[in-house]
């Protein structure tokens, strides 16, 4: 069976010429949980936005789902990108509550209101939130796990999270590893999380990869990651 | 279209309290410069000018009357003829008093306006009629067909009407995504396309600027019973101002507002999402 994603010697220059990406390898298979490690700064949102075709690479390729993202159409972008579900680190939020914007997410995609509410009750029932609460009102953690239900209630094949944890308190990041974990073992989505927090991403049983000066490792380097 | 992004868009439009007063003075600023346009585009039409009326001389028999009546029908230059008693309502709307016409008079309409002074001549010539007019002119109309200044004035402010009524309807729009922001940023994280979210916002400009058009026309049927209206804008309350101010007019000048909207709104989405709906920073 091939792999969901699969990148390979990928290099990315900034219009500066600043070299971020030297020479990247991963791969996530389906239902696969993996963590990418890297200091500030080393380029892990960028794999993000390369996986999700914000931006493209100078030389590599990129299969996700089996579609060639380097060489992906942009007529057929928005197809692309209902196959993903994406959790950006910041998010500017609607004053909806939590119920009404799952739903109105699910129903701008097309989906008829009974079908749109019985997805979002069925993400509601894995990630606890207080349905009728204003999504601009929730405490910090929900409102990443809020992000995290909107990413995952389409059914998508792959859900991208970047840092989920920065920023948090103990308490509130454990909290958010528990929701990306419920995520990932009840609704059998493969995830891929880039962060910084190595403590968390070791903490969280997922497969955990190093990004470490523009190359990924199986391992972490010798030179210490955090 | 996405309807069901419309159905939203214009739920938030008239649930939240600043978009409502914004989105209602809109409204009434275009309907009132819709009405304005429609206003100026009689007061500087040249309708009316082969209507004739035809007054009888005092003491004319009802037998004089429908001789002349069926002679004037058989004229090739004329195109209908209308004998109006006294005290028929339609006589107000032509502008003549009663007294004017105690056996009340014709209304003749001529083929081309070529021939209206032709026409006049040889009515004036009919054994038992004692005068021929025109339609009369309003006091804007007069200034406007006299005047070549008013005349560019007239054309600026319909030009400007319109132009202010874009105005507002595009800055209503900037409104509505700006208060959309969360919505528009979990749209693009979806993958809907951007044109999908695109023309959601351009069906409610059209919507809107048919709405401030179908307000307008309502007040101006209102507006014509007013006294000011009846002094400035005779032309209103005679036959043919309204056919003249034709149904086609009124949706080129519609189309051209919400075409104009259509552009407004995307480049307003346009912009917007070029400087807010980056999802991952």
């Amino acid at each position: 069976m091939s792999a969901l994603v699969h990148v390979s010697e990928l290099r990315f220059v900034t219009p500066e010429g600043k070299t971020i990406l030297e020479d990247v390898t991963l791969r996530v298979d389906h239902d696969e949980f993996v963590c990418l490690v890297g200091p500030p700064s080393s380029g892990k949102t960028l794999i993000v936005k390369l996986l999700c075709h914000e931006v493209q690479p100078q030389r590599g390729q990129i299969l996700v789902d089996d579609r060639n993202v380097t060489r992906l159409h942009p007529s057929k972008l928005p197809a692309f990108r209902r196959r993903l579900g994406i959790v950006p680190q910041e998010l500017t939020l609607p004053r909806r509550t939590v119920l009404d914007a799952l739903v109105f997410k699910l129903r701008s995609l097309g989906l008829e209101s009974d079908e749109s509410h019985t997805r979002a009750e069925e993400i509601l029932d894995i990630i606890r939130l207080p349905i009728d609460a204003l999504v601009t009102e929730l405490e910090p953690a929900q409102k990443r796990l809020f992000v995290l239900a909107l990413a995952a209630s389409h059914n998508p094949v792959l859900v991208l999270i970047d840092e989920p944890f920065d920023g948090l308190e103990y308490k509130d990041a454990q909290q958010v590893l528990e929701g990306i974990r419920a995520v990932h073992e009840r609704k059998h989505v493969a995830i891929f999380a880039a962060t910084r927090q190595r403590p968390w991403a070791l903490r969280s049983g997922a497969r955990v990869i190093y990004l470490w000066k523009g190359r990924t490792f199986d391992e972490a380097p010798t030179e210490r990651v955090q | 279209m996405n309807a069901f992004l419309v159905k939203e868009l214009l739920r938030t439009l008239v649930t939240q309290g600043r978009l409502l007063v914004w989105g209602l003075g809109a409204l009434v600023l275009s309907a009132s410069l819709f009405g304005l346009f429609a206003t100026l585009m009689v007061a500087s039409g040249r309708w009316g000018e082969n209507r004739l009326i035809v007054l009888f001389a005092p003491g004319v028999s009802s037998e004089q009357i429908r001789h002349i009546y069926r002679q004037v029908r058989e004229w090739e230059a004329i195109s209908e003829v209308f004998y109006i008693p006294k005290d028929d309502p339609r006589a107000a709307q032509d502008g003549v008093e009663p007294a004017r016409a105690p056996a009340g008079y014709l209304r003749v309409t001529v083929r081309s306006l070529a021939d209206t002074a032709e026409a006049e001549a040889a009515l004036r010539d009919l054994p038992g009629v004692t005068s021929v007019q025109s339609y009369q002119k309003g006091a804007l109309r007069a200034l406007i067909t006299s005047d070549a200044n008013a005349q560019a004035v007239a054309t600026g402010l319909k030009i400007g009407s319109v132009l202010v009524s874009i105005v507002a309807l595009v800055a209503l729009l900037r409104a509505l995504a700006k208060t959309w922001r969360g919505e528009l940023e979990i749209l693009y994280l979806s993958g809907l396309p951007s044109r999908a979210i695109h023309w959601a916002f351009v069906g409610v400009s059209v919507i809107c600027a048919l709405s401030a058009g179908v307000v307008a026309i309502v007040l101006s049927l209102f507006a014509r019973n007013a006294n000011a209206v009846q002094y400035w804008l005779p032309e209103l309350l005679q036959p043919g101002s309204l056919g003249y101010v034709s149904l086609w007019v009124l949706g080129v000048a519609l189309c051209v507002g919400a075409g104009a909207g259509v552009v407004g709104a995307w480049t307003v989405i346009k912009n917007f999402q070029n400087r807010h709906s980056t999802p991952l920073r």
